[in-house]
């Protein structure tokens, strides 16, 4: 009992020891190489967008994968989708156009993560700055993106037990700034003699839930 | 008072100018849903700029529902128009002719002909609205089918298509009753008038300056402007608010019924008095 209860923690600080043996570069590598094993697959999702002056209900559809980084919604109605893929936009990472930077490791969802700053060698990237947060597994727990084009983004990650690293849940966190509409466009005329605030930035947030993956 | 009502009816519709509304809303309809299908994706993308650059929208967004939404706020402008055309002219125009004395010496009260006219003016304007909801949703179906409608208003709503049916049924009852006092008010001024332009231009004045002053002097006359009828045209948009407001509903409601019924009662006390010798 003694003997098998040793083996266990030292298989457990092995591992530890291992993972953060590792250089950054490596971990960052192995994260996109494990990305990269992804096949075709379909999964169910459902997605809540809570943003301030939006309302809409909950969608529910089927999300179609196609390697390498083909994502196609099939949603009935009307639906707002984050337009970025986290995981698509790493996968296509190329270790050698960013400088990495590691700051202290940090726990997200109660895993320990290693903290990894990407900084861009050359000024035409999309990405602007990124920050990764990665457990032992290589699953990147939580990402943080500024692109040129879409601003700040900030996934949290959550994954599903199966053998490649697909996620059950992931929420999206983005600045988006209030809408101004013309009175004129909304039928409120009366609007255009009220006072009008500044049009201020507000956190949103997009919650999308997946289950029933099916591996092609 | 059945048979007065149908001859009222009888009148309307034999008159050219009754065309000239429907006519008017057919071709509003397909104006705007052919412009629509030709630029709706710019409009619509013009309104959602600020979302378009943080979201993918999947989904058709140019459908019947949104059509038919953008096309009801022609109720605030151009369907008391074509109201007026005809319940202006339902009294004034028989005491311009003269025919107003034929008909008040047959035996039938003042009142009965009074409502057989009202009742015939109110058939006109459902009829109105009727077409222009129907061949708004249908025409709409055929170009773009159904779909999520998008309501912009103090933010962004979407509503399902399955919860749209019964909010475009209550908001096409709201907007009747702000049609409907359109039509008491031109048969209350018709009850008054010897002629048909004044009633018909008289309440498209009254509209037109309860519309600039509600708009221009919003600052001014705030503490009044729920107690007016034009402030209330438009409220058929609180049944598109995700949470509805029953409390507002209702006040717009009581509000309109009370200047129909006003204006009615005003309309039929002088036309009970009416002088027809003169």
């Amino acid at each position: 009992m003694r003997n098998s209860l040793n083996i266990f923690l030292i298989l457990i600080l092995t591992n530890i020891l291992h993972s953060q043996n590792i250089t950054k570069e490596e971990l960052l590598t192995n994260s996109i190489k494990k990305l990269r094993t992804i096949p075709n697959y379909t999964c169910d999702v459902e997605l809540h967008v809570d943003v301030d002056f939006i309302k809409i209900g909950e969608r529910k559809g089927k999300l179609i994968f196609i390697k390498p980084d083909s994502i196609k919604y099939e949603i009935e109605g009307f639906a707002l989708l984050p337009k970025e893929d986290p995981l698509s936009k790493i996968k296509n990472l190329s270790i050698k156009d960013y400088a990495i930077i590691e700051l202290d490791p940090e726990t997200i969802n109660n895993e320990l993560c290693r903290n990894l700053k990407i900084i861009p060698n050359y000024e035409n990237n999309d990405i602007i700055l990124g920050q990764l947060w990665i457990d032992k597994k290589s699953n990147i727990r939580k990402l943080s993106i500024f692109t040129k084009e879409q601003g700040k983004f900030e996934f949290l990650i959550e994954y599903m037990n199966y053998k490649y690293p697909v996620p059950k849940m992931i929420t999206v966190n983005f600045d988006i700034k209030d809408m101004k509409i013309p009175p004129g466009m909304t039928g409120e005329l009366n609007k255009f003699y009220k006072k009008e605030k500044n049009q201020k930035t507000t956190l949103g947030r997009i919650y999308i839930n997946y289950s029933n993956y099916v591996f092609k | 008072m059945l048979k007065l009502i149908k001859l009222e009816l009888f009148k309307i519709f034999t008159r050219p100018r009754t065309y000239i509304g429907f006519g008017a809303v057919v071709f509003i309809v397909i104006a705007f849903q052919i412009s629509m299908y030709f630029q709706g994706k710019a409009i619509v993308s013009f309104i959602l700029d600020n979302l378009e650059t943080t979201f993918q929208m999947s989904g058709n967004i140019i459908n019947a529902n949104l059509a038919t939404y953008i096309l009801l706020n022609g109720l605030l402008i151009h369907i008391p128009i074509l109201i007026c055309l005809v319940t202006g002219d339902i009294i004034s125009g028989e005491s311009s002719s003269g025919t107003i004395r034929l008909w008040l010496q047959k035996p039938f009260s003042r009142s009965k002909v009074y409502f057989s006219k009202v009742i015939s003016g109110i058939i006109y304007t459902l009829l109105l609205l009727m077409i222009l909801g129907l061949f708004s949703y249908v025409l709409g179906y055929f170009l773009f089918g159904f779909g999520d409608l998008v309501v912009v208003k103090q933010g962004i709503t979407i509503f399902d298509q399955d919860d749209l049916l019964w909010r475009f049924f209550y908001a096409f009852l709201v907007g009747t009753i702000s049609m409907l006092v359109v039509t008491s008010l031109s048969i209350m001024i018709s009850a008054f008038a010897t002629n048909s332009i004044v009633p018909i231009v008289g309440t498209i004045a009254i509209i037109i300056v309860l519309n600039v002053l509600t708009v221009l002097g919003y600052n001014v006359f705030e503490p009044i402007l729920p107690y007016v009828f034009t402030t209330h045209f438009n409220r058929w948009q609180l049944l598109f608010d995700y949470n509805l407001d029953y409390h507002e509903i209702a006040t717009t409601i009581v509000v309109q019924s009370f200047y129909i019924i006003l204006f009615l009662t005003i309309g039929l006390i002088h036309f009970k008095n009416k002088d027809i010798l003169s």
